[in-house]
């Protein structure tokens, strides 16, 4: 059974969204077992690539949508998307100059921002797009 | 004097002329007056125009009274839009609370208005505002400060800013692009009421110091890096690169080792069996890390050891786990990073000369190129078949210089041997053993210099290792010449350890106890520090020989040293 479960509650009612947010709990459920059999800081960069590459793609999904049915609060969940894009950025300026950082931190963040994300902003659209028939 | 007695004097004055005047004409005139006036306008005139005098005076009076005030409002006006000015543009907010902690009506400046992000404060609380959602305790430490600000007039307000629990805050407040973070720096201003000595208000200013600690966090993560550089060149430089290089193969060993240790432990069950074997395995790193001035290393190792001898006896659960792994990825990140400093320095060592040759061929000598070149040559051997046992040699002789010096002990180490050619694995295993060994003599056994002479000792404390081959066999002799094993030390700190009951102490025999040193979490001294003294060192040596199947035996002279001889068959 994966660490971080999947549950009914992420789902945002909207295919190609909910596919990548679980996909997304798959990239960090995986690098919990790299950390669990001690290959964290092996894989530490490596999965922060992956994954900035993944939410790179995931947040383009996510704001074309948006513009294509002009979402009202589209601006400020881009902007939600920016932040986090930035704190990424800093945590691969951090590795690439050799600072130490503990592998179980990094995924801490990623949960709680990943969990955070969808249940709060992301549920906001949820309503929306289901409304102009969205699935 | 009075506007009103002013003019009522000149009336007066005025009007004592009128007869003065009649009487001046009626003398010269000789009684023959040529204006008649009648005598009772005469006679009146200074009380009237003396009244008259009176009512002009008061007019006068409300007059100045009036212009005065006009300039007063005038000068207040212009007070007040100077006050409002220096008030807005202060590079720091501003806001006047009452003992009630309410924001005073628009006493709040721009700069207050941008650091906290919206615009009406007048009445208000600052628990509403400023300090919006803060935990329970902070409020109360907050109230409890103001309460000292307010009531204890005597407190300096110097030594108020420095024990103010807001001193310092983090600011969070929701906006378009996000949660936004801000750290905020203030001082508190008490308006003091000189009658009453109460305070009547008190001013905090506010400073926006995000950028500034943001700043002075990345100079210090910096310097930090720098020194944790420079402290690993003067280690890399000042150590033999044979020696380097094996430390960082072996690290690399010991860390793969006990990553495959880590990965076998059981959650929520007690793992002391695993974790000891780990613990054996970290304190050998920690002291050949030490030893050869890999401080961080060395710490990190350090501070694993103690985590592992915390939960020794506990069940491991998952929070456990992850600080364990945490504490392995410090040490595992340290060595990295040391390879990847040395891996760079090799790497301008081995290209820069020809560069330099380069210059120094343009711009005539350098003498930066010879320095270079000596460093290069003492550091860069010809990558020829490793001979282990001048290597192991050449690295204990390096651990007992460093153990003695970082105890201010003298010590010499003779190292003898017979053996042509020593397999990598032997040699291995053999420095973990030497290493422990010297470092337990330089610690426990060898006496310090004054003791040495007064117990008819040589200054220097000596070491001897010898090593044979036979056609079957390796028989290490290794002694020092230091206090030696006190058997009724050993007996009494196996029993207070609970490591043997008082009835079998009792019974057993003299070389039984002296074999009690390697049992596990064993130690005669109390305090550890970076060298030995945590009782780990000695059972590591008891699994490395029983692991090459070897024989160990000890032979004790109390005052006069120690000996161990150990046999080891060839496989």
């Amino acid at each position: 059974m994966p660490i971080f479960e999947w549950k009914d509650d992420y789902i945002v009612n909207v295919n190609l969204i909910d596919i990548q947010h679980k996909r997304l709990f798959e990239i960090l459920n995986e690098f919990y077992d790299d950390i669990m059999a001690i290959k964290g800081q092996e894989v530490i960069k490596d999965v922060i690539k992956n994954l900035a590459e993944y939410a790179t793609i995931h947040f383009k999904t996510e704001e074309d949508l948006m513009i294509k049915y002009n979402y009202p609060e589209y601006q400020s969940h881009k902007n939600e998307h920016k932040i986090f894009v930035d704190k990424v950025l800093e945590l691969m300026k951090k590795l690439e100059s050799d600072t130490f950082i503990p592998s179980i931190e990094v995924l801490n963040f990623l949960i709680d921002w990943l969990k955070n994300h969808i249940l709060t902003i992301d549920k906001r659209y949820s309503k929306f797009f289901n409304e102009h028939g969205v699935k | 004097m009075s506007e009103k007695l002013k003019w009522t004097i000149y009336g007066i004055i005025f009007g004592l002329f009128f007869p003065i005047i009649t009487a001046i004409i009626l003398i010269t005139c000789k009684g023959h007056c040529p204006i008649d006036i009648p005598f009772i306008v005469i006679s009146t005139a200074p009380i009237v125009l003396g009244f008259t005098g009176y009512l002009i005076g008061i007019n006068r009076e409300k007059l100045i009274e009036k212009i005065k005030k006009e300039n007063e409002l005038k000068y207040t006006e212009k007070l007040n839009r100077q006050l409002d000015e220096i008030f807005d543009n202060l590079h720091f907010g501003l806001c006047v609370v009452n003992k009630d902690l309410i924001i005073e009506p628009n006493l709040y400046n721009e700069v207050f208005i941008e650091i906290f992000g919206e615009n009406d404060y007048s009445n208000k609380s600052i628990f509403d505002t400023i300090f919006f959602g803060i935990t329970d305790n902070y409020r109360k430490e907050i109230i409890e400060f103001f309460k000292i600000v307010f009531e204890n007039t005597s407190t300096s307000e110097e030594m108020l800013n420095d024990f103010s629990p807001i001193k310092k805050f983090n600011y969070f407040y929701r906006k378009e692009e996000g949660v936004i973070e801000k750290h905020i720096a203030t001082k508190i201003i008490r308006n003091i009421d000189e009658n009453s000595k109460t305070v009547r208000n008190v001013i905090v200013t506010f400073e926006d110091v995000t950028l500034m600690d943001k700043i002075e966090k990345e100079y210090k993560e910096k310097e930090e890096l720098y020194q944790k550089r420079y402290t690993q060149l003067v280690a890399f430089l000042s150590n033999d690169i044979d020696i380097v290089k094996s430390f960082i193969s072996d690290s690399n060993l010991i860390l793969k080792v006990v990553s495959e240790f880590l990965r076998n432990i059981k959650q929520n069950e007690v793992n002391k069996e695993i974790l000891s074997k780990i613990l054996g395995k970290i304190h050998t790193l920690k002291g050949s890390a030490f030893t050869l001035g890999f401080v961080y290393i060395a710490d990190a190792a350090k501070s694993m050891e103690d985590f592992i001898k915390s939960i020794l006896e506990k069940p491991i659960d998952l929070a456990t786990m992850l600080d364990l792994i945490k504490e392995f990825e410090k040490i595992q990140s340290e060595r990295k990073f040391l390879e990847k400093t040395i891996e760079s320095l090799e790497k301008i060592i081995s290209e820069l000369p020809t560069e330099a040759k380069e210059r120094r061929a343009k711009a005539g000598l350098s003498s930066f190129e010879d320095y270079l070149k000596r460093i290069y040559e003492k550091n860069i051997t010809p990558q020829t078949e490793q001979n282990y046992i001048e290597l192991l040699k050449k690295e204990l002789i390096q651990i007992s210089n460093s153990a003695s010096k970082e105890l201010n002990k003298k010590v010499n180490l003779v190292f003898e041997h017979n053996i042509s050619k020593l397999d990598e694995n032997l040699y291995r295993n053999l420095k973990q053993v030497f290493l422990h060994l010297i470092r337990n003599s330089i610690d426990h056994g060898i006496e310090f210099p004054d003791e040495r002479i007064k117990n008819g000792k040589p200054e220097f404390g000596n070491i001897k290792i010898n090593i044979s081959e036979y056609e079957n066999s390796y028989r290490i002799i290794y002694s020092d010449d230091g206090i030696g094993l006190d058997a009724e030390k050993i007996k009494a700190k196996a029993i207070e350890k609970n490591i043997i009951s008082i009835e079998e102490a009792n019974k057993m025999k003299k070389n039984e106890i002296l074999n009690l040193i390697f049992k596990e979490g064993f130690s005669t001294k109390n305090d550890q520090n970076m060298i030995a003294g945590t009782g780990i060192g000695m059972t590591e040596i008891k699994n490395v020989i029983n692991k090459l199947k070897g024989k160990l035996k000890i032979y004790n002279s109390p005052k006069k040293g120690l000996k161990f001889e150990i046999i080891i068959p060839k496989i």
